[in-house]
């Protein structure tokens, strides 16, 4: 019997998720959502992804396709006469997949420190972060994004920063993407929150809509969960004595760390050690 | 088939990910003025035509370069689509699969072998060499998913895929040569080590791989450079 359908394997705050679910939004395909627990995966996603065990997984009538950038050209090739999602000239798709390619491996190594970085290291590795984008926003040049007039692929996987860096920069108290700095990016960010996929998919910054997290603290550390106090801002540790989490975290905070955990797999705790001072009021 | 107005390709004759795009071009037959660059001492055209990372290869097509040697691929079987054979197979599944196995080598296998080219040290070596291994494993499984039976990834014929690993195999032939290891060999993966053969006589790739001791003499000037 053929599974028939389309599933996402995701994180909630994984930003290469969001990339799946923006392309099969695009194309307007129906597809059921499976959230996992980074800290506790599901057999059905260890089947379906044995080599990297990684979200996002996309399963299309039972077969499981891994790797977020190679996700969306398959989207964009199965359903291929919904919306335009790579470019159509030969030469610009090379573009958009070279230009991918070092968002994913050079720029996330240079954001990714800003946010566990503290005092003097911190100046050097915003600048380093800096430098990156200032490389990718030549790809911005003369156009309103990545794909020139309209959403597409490179916009797609690179998207999240306009969502992320924003949350990054302000729980770490520094400023990436200026007007001076990087005004290109800037006002990408701004064409990139005003698209519908995106608008329907991104988490919350304010807490006006929630989702329930449940997370496990780092192995080292000792297991334990942050569950939101009833309809407040707040998660607390459960059970109270559980590892040595700290005993409460502001959403925002746990909106970021939940991303850097799918991201990263870092300790909850490990972060928050590192933050203890500056960031606990 | 002479190339469509002006094409060049910057490379190093060792280097697996220019072999890639080299028999890409050669599987179409396509013509292009090769230009060999020292990448130790890196000219003006290599960083003009790459600026963001230096590296080779870097096809120039029409006076626009294209880097990234997997891009380049998909690049060169798409503007010189008629051209038989077609180097990324048709159906969409497949190709996603294609991509991620090619991914899966730059990413994992190839930082393992040339890990254990520059290791200082025996342990570091063994180390890589065990992670190459563990790679080239995963690699046997995808090999039985993919071929279906037949003799390449790609199916009857060469396809992405085996360039993808197949451009890798004259260094692992230097491997042995210089530390006595044998990363493919029968015992362990069988398929890929028939695979290897049947992709070393194919004859759409074979003029453009280097001579074994060129590459020998390659590592050991790294070595020279990077290991102290």
């Amino acid at each position: 019997m053929a599974e028939k359908g389309v599933k996402v394997f995701g994180m909630w705050a994984s930003p290469m998720v969001i990339r799946v679910e923006w392309a099969l939004r695009l194309k307007g395909v129906a597809y059921e959502y499976i959230d996992e627990d980074l800290g506790n995966k599901s057999d059905a996603l260890l089947r379906y992804n044995p080599v990297t065990k990684k979200v996002p997984v996309l399963v299309h009538d039972g077969e499981p396709i891994a790797e977020s950038a190679i996700i969306v050209e398959y989207i964009d090739e199965v359903w291929k006469d919904g919306y335009t999602i790579m470019p159509a000239d030969p030469y610009e798709r090379a573009q958009a997949r070279f230009w991918a390619k070092y968002a994913d491996e050079k720029c996330n190594a240079a954001i990714f420190p800003v946010f566990t970085a503290t005092g003097e290291a911190q100046s050097k590795v915003v600048h380093e972060a800096q430098q990156c984008l200032k490389t990718l926003e030549k790809a911005l040049e003369g156009k309103k994004f990545f794909g020139g007039d309209a959403f597409g692929y490179l916009d797609i996987v690179v998207g999240w920063y306009a969502h992320w860096l924003p949350i990054i920069e302000e729980v770490s108290g520094v400023s990436i993407v200026t007007e001076e700095e990087l005004p290109l990016m800037k006002a990408w960010f701004d064409q990139i929150l005003a698209v519908d996929v995106v608008k329907e998919t991104l988490p919350p910054r304010d807490n006006t809509s929630r989702k329930t997290l449940i997370y496990t603290g780092s192995r080292a550390q000792g297991q334990g969960a942050l569950v939101p106090v009833g309809n407040t801002n707040r998660y607390q540790r459960f059970p109270p004595t559980a590892g040595n989490l700290p005993e409460s975290l502001p959403r925002q905070r746990i909106e970021v760390l939940g991303f850097l955990e799918g991201f990263r797999d870092i300790g909850l705790f490990h972060i928050a050690s590192m933050h203890q001072k500056r960031v606990w009021v | 088939m002479a190339g469509e107005g002006d094409l060049k390709l910057l490379g190093l004759l060792v280097s697996p990910f220019v072999v890639r795009v080299r028999m890409a071009l050669s599987m179409k037959g396509v013509s292009y003025e090769y230009i060999e660059v020292d990448v130790f001492n890196k000219s003006e055209i290599l960083l003009k035509s790459n600026p963001v990372h230096e590296k080779v290869p870097v096809l120039i097509h029409h006076g626009k370069p294209i880097c990234e040697s997997l891009a380049i691929v998909e690049y060169v079987d798409e503007v010189w689509g008629g051209a038989a054979p077609s180097i990324l197979p048709a159906d969409p599944y497949e190709r996603a699969i294609a991509r991620f196995w090619a991914a899966y080598i730059d990413d994992k296998l190839f930082p393992a072998w040339i890990g254990a080219v520059k290791a200082a040290t025996e342990e570091e070596k063994a180390e890589k060499v065990s992670q190459t291994l563990a790679a080239l494993a995963r690699l046997e499984e995808a090999f039985a998913k993919c071929s279906n039976g037949k003799a390449f990834f790609g199916g009857d014929t060469v396809g992405y895929l085996d360039l993808a690993l197949g451009c890798n195999l004259f260094w692992f032939e230097t491997l042995r040569e210089m530390f006595d290891v044998e990363l493919i060999d029968e015992g362990r993966t069988p398929l890929l080590a028939s695979w290897a053969q049947r992709f070393g006589e194919a004859a759409a790739v074979k003029d453009v791989v280097p001579n074994v001791d060129k590459a020998v003499e390659h590592a050991k000037k790294m070595r020279r450079m990077f290991v102290h």
